[in-house]
């Protein structure tokens, strides 16, 4: 068997460019991961660039699947602003990349270095991206099925008619019950596409689908490359020959009559990956240990495949009190924060006591005690009034970070 | 692959049924002819308007520097609070056209406070540029300081420094290269929108970050935060950080007519939001308030802002005939009221109408499905 069709999706993740603002939101436990300077930065999207392109092509393999394991995922722990699911997989399937031997035929390090090149691997190594794709779709299908998405077809109702301008699909967005038919067929596709994926008799049919779900949310969201990513990752569900086939035409390149690979540290690799799965089937639970509405609170909401599962946009005003002059201050976000920051800050709670944090810091005075900071929140969810999220009287620079509950964002 | 094709009818059959209680809206709205009507009936005709007051100002001001005055000194202040008064009414549209390379037409020529003491340095060099960082230099504020002085310059003293001295070519030539500039960038503006600029706004009809939907609500976000951060809250000494106020921060501090300058930029914003003249003939124009009225949620949200503009409006009422400089220098507890409403309807503005519109305000990823 061989997987060497998916490395080349590869391409194309370093166009995203880094931007510095002045401060960052690191995750939790993670502050330590800081921004280089500016060169430093682009040394690591170099080596990105670089080490993305080695395992498309499986030159240095190990090694270039490790950089990018590690570069890709060091950008990513910068700043949960820019946290996205697709990016979360990516780091994912590139820790995976690290486990597995990609580069056994059609590579670069196969044709330098004959003889280790294989014809076949074994199962796991195929079956662990099959199984990581197929928990995306189902946990990201299961999301969905709540009241809000199938009965009240929000937030499609504000997202559909808002990309009414579409080429081709553009128009039947402005019909009035196309957000129950999105809702309910995105909800389905979901749940079932892994399952039609791995049947033989419904594998065409189900790429196809693949394909045209892909393509119409990439073309409705600004969601980047990540279509591109998922389209070419669903292509290991395909077996071996549909991919000996179609390489064999491409390059001129044949498989190795045979041979089978020997990991090294096979063992380990095998326990590895089977306790990374079984974290990624316990995570995107974590949301039950924590009280109140978690579309609300976020607290367990990212690393749980929740993929564009509600409109949420808040204002947040802070308020530092100077205990010296006894005055009150507003604070003006963008004098700290980029738009982006601003609009993600304004909503999640662990962005917002983050930045409290900085402020009551900013605004500490030697002699005094660090001044109290409150924040009035208002948040809107699918279109509904906005609601204050936290006790706009509580001192939040009192307030610890950590993976308790906060008792300080209200009740939805 | 039956399964799937039963699925998918099944979503339909149970799609349309739940469609019938629902109160969706039936047709989505027409963007393109939003964007037509407020550009052909407000956008184009104000900053047309605009550029005219603005070359009338120059007029005046170039009649006031050949024939120093009183009644020149009248009619150029006259002419100069005309312009700065429609500069009010066109200062949201900060995009486009009004973007350049070395910032927009908002930070070129309405920075505020300007800098008295770096305006004198250059008039006595007899040399200046007028494209540099130092924006506290030119553009309406810096009219505002050569046609009022400081606070304790009788209107005599004002139209000598015009006349008296070796200096006072200099003065009477920076004045008139600081009014030819605003004359200008407002010109090109107001050409790029009488020509071709107009059709490009109106047919970027999507909700995407670079549609013209898009560019009015966070531009009008914007505008309305600059009301009250930088024209009240900082005068007043609200940000965090300031032990006082600082009321010579305020717009127009020298003529002292920053509060009306405040009030007018809000009704601009309130007439654009909701397509329809504060008063006069002018005919009403679909807006951002006609296309919320369509989709789930924004009758609820029209009321409200309504609601809460009526409050800011209110609020400036209760300010009496004292400028907001002295107000805010006596902590005044009106401006700090005014400031409080304007805060309130921060989140109408700025988070609730993109989040109900649908509107991109980033060029960055959304999350991804």
């Amino acid at each position: 068997m061989t997987i060497s069709s998916v490395r080349f999706l590869l391409l194309g993740w370093i166009n995203e460019q880094y931007v510095a603002p002045k401060i960052h939101f690191p995750y939790y436990g993670l502050s330590w991961v800081q921004p280089l300077p500016e060169y430093g930065l682009y040394a690591v999207y170099g080596a990105l660039l670089l080490s993305s392109l080695g395992v498309m092509v499986g030159a240095w393999y190990r090694i270039s699947s490790v950089i990018l394991f590690g570069a890709f995922t060091y950008i990513e722990l910068l700043d949960k602003t820019y946290y996205l699911n697709h990016y979360y997989f990516v780091s994912i399937v590139a820790f995976l990349f690290c486990l597995v031997p990609a580069n056994r035929a059609w590579s670069v390090d196969a044709r330098m270095k004959p003889s280790i090149a294989v014809a076949s691997v074994p199962r796991w190594t195929i079956a662990v991206f099959m199984i990581q794709i197929s928990m995306v779709y189902v946990f990201a299908g299961i999301a969905k099925i709540t009241p809000h998405w199938l009965l009240d077809a929000m937030p499609l109702r504000i997202w559909l008619p808002a990309n009414d301008t579409l080429p081709v699909i553009g128009p039947i967005f402005s019909i009035s019950w196309m957000p129950w038919v999105f809702s309910w067929a995105g909800m389905i596709y979901d749940c079932t596409v892994p399952f039609f994926l791995m049947w033989h008799r419904t594998r065409l049919i189900a790429y196809a689908a693949v394909i045209g779900f892909h393509v119409v949310t990439g073309m409705m969201f600004q969601i980047g490359v990540f279509p591109l990513v998922m389209i070419l990752m669903t292509l290991v569900f395909f077996p071996a020959q549909y991919h000996e086939y179609a390489l064999r035409r491409l390059t001129g390149m044949t498989l190795p009559e045979s041979g089978s690979w020997n990991p090294t540290w096979g063992t380990p690799r095998l326990m590895v990956v089977a306790l990374h799965l079984f974290l990624q089937v316990v995570l995107p639970f974590r949301f039950l240990l924590y009280p109140g509405d978690l579309y609300w609170t976020e607290q367990g909401y990212r690393f749980s495949w929740r993929v564009m599962l509600m409109e949420k946009a808040g204002y947040a005003t802070f308020t530092v009190h100077d205990p010296e002059s006894g005055r009150k201050g507003v604070v003006n976000n963008r004098d700290w924060l980029n738009a982006h920051q601003e609009k993600q800050m304004a909503f999640q709670p662990d962005m917002i006591l983050q930045f409290a944090h900085v402020l009551r810091d900013a605004y500490s005075k030697p002699g005094y005690p660090p001044p109290k900071v409150t924040a009035e929140v208002w948040v809107t969810m699918n279109g509904e009034r906005s609601r204050l999220l936290v006790d706009p009287n509580r001192d939040l620079g009192k307030e610890t970070d950590g993976f308790h509950h906060f008792d300080w964002i209200l009740p939805r | 692959m039956r399964i799937l094709a039963i699925a998918l009818m099944l979503s339909v059959i149970v799609a349309a049924c739940s469609s019938d209680d629902s109160g969706a809206p039936n047709d989505t709205f027409d963007r393109r002819a939003m964007l037509t009507e407020l550009a052909d009936a407000y956008i184009v005709p104000e900053y047309t308007e605009a550029y005219n007051r603005a070359a009338n100002m120059r007029a005046a001001l170039e009649a006031f520097a050949a024939a120093p005055n009183n009644s020149t000194l009248l009619a150029a202040r006259s002419a100069l609070a005309a312009a700065m008064n429609q500069w009010q009414r066109v200062n949201t549209f900060d995009f486009g056209p009004a973007e350049s390379l070395f910032g927009d037409l908002s930070t070129e020529i309405a920075t505020f406070p300007s800098n008295p003491d770096a305006i004198e340095r250059k008039i006595a060099n007899g040399s200046w540029t007028l494209t540099g960082f130092d924006r506290d230099t030119r553009g309406w504020n810096t009219l505002d300081y050569l046609l009022y002085g400081t606070d304790d310059d009788g209107d005599n003293a004002i139209i000598q420094a015009f006349m008296i001295g070796e200096d006072a070519t200099k003065r009477a030539s920076y004045m008139n290269a600081v009014a030819e500039k605003i004359v200008t960038e407002i010109g090109q503006v107001s050409t790029a929108w009488n020509g071709t600029y107009r059709n490009d706004f109106v047919s970027r009809n999507g909700t995407d970050a670079g549609s013209a939907t898009s560019d009015v609500v966070n531009n009008l976000a914007m505008s309305f935060e600059h009301i009250k951060n930088d024209k009240v809250g900082i005068p007043a000494g609200l940000r965090a950080g300031q032990s006082r106020p600082e009321p010579h921060r305020v717009e127009a501090y020298h003529s002292g007519r920053s509060m009306e300058l405040a009030r007018l930029h809000f009704e601009a914003i309130r007439e654009i939001w909701e397509g329809r003249p504060a008063g006069g003939s002018a005919p009403a124009f679909r807006s951002l308030r006609s296309y919320l009225e369509t989709v789930p949620g924004g009758q609820r949200l029209v009321e409200e802002t309504r609601a809460q503009c009526a409050a800011v409006q209110q609020a400036f009422d209760a300010m009496g005939d004292s400028s907001l400089a002295s107000l805010c220098q006596a902590n005044d507890p009106r401006v700090e009221a005014l400031h409080t409403e304007l805060q309130k309807l921060t989140r109408f503005f700025k988070s609730e109408l993109s989040s109900l519109l649908g509107v991109a305000i980033t060029y960055s990823s959304g999350d991804g499905d």
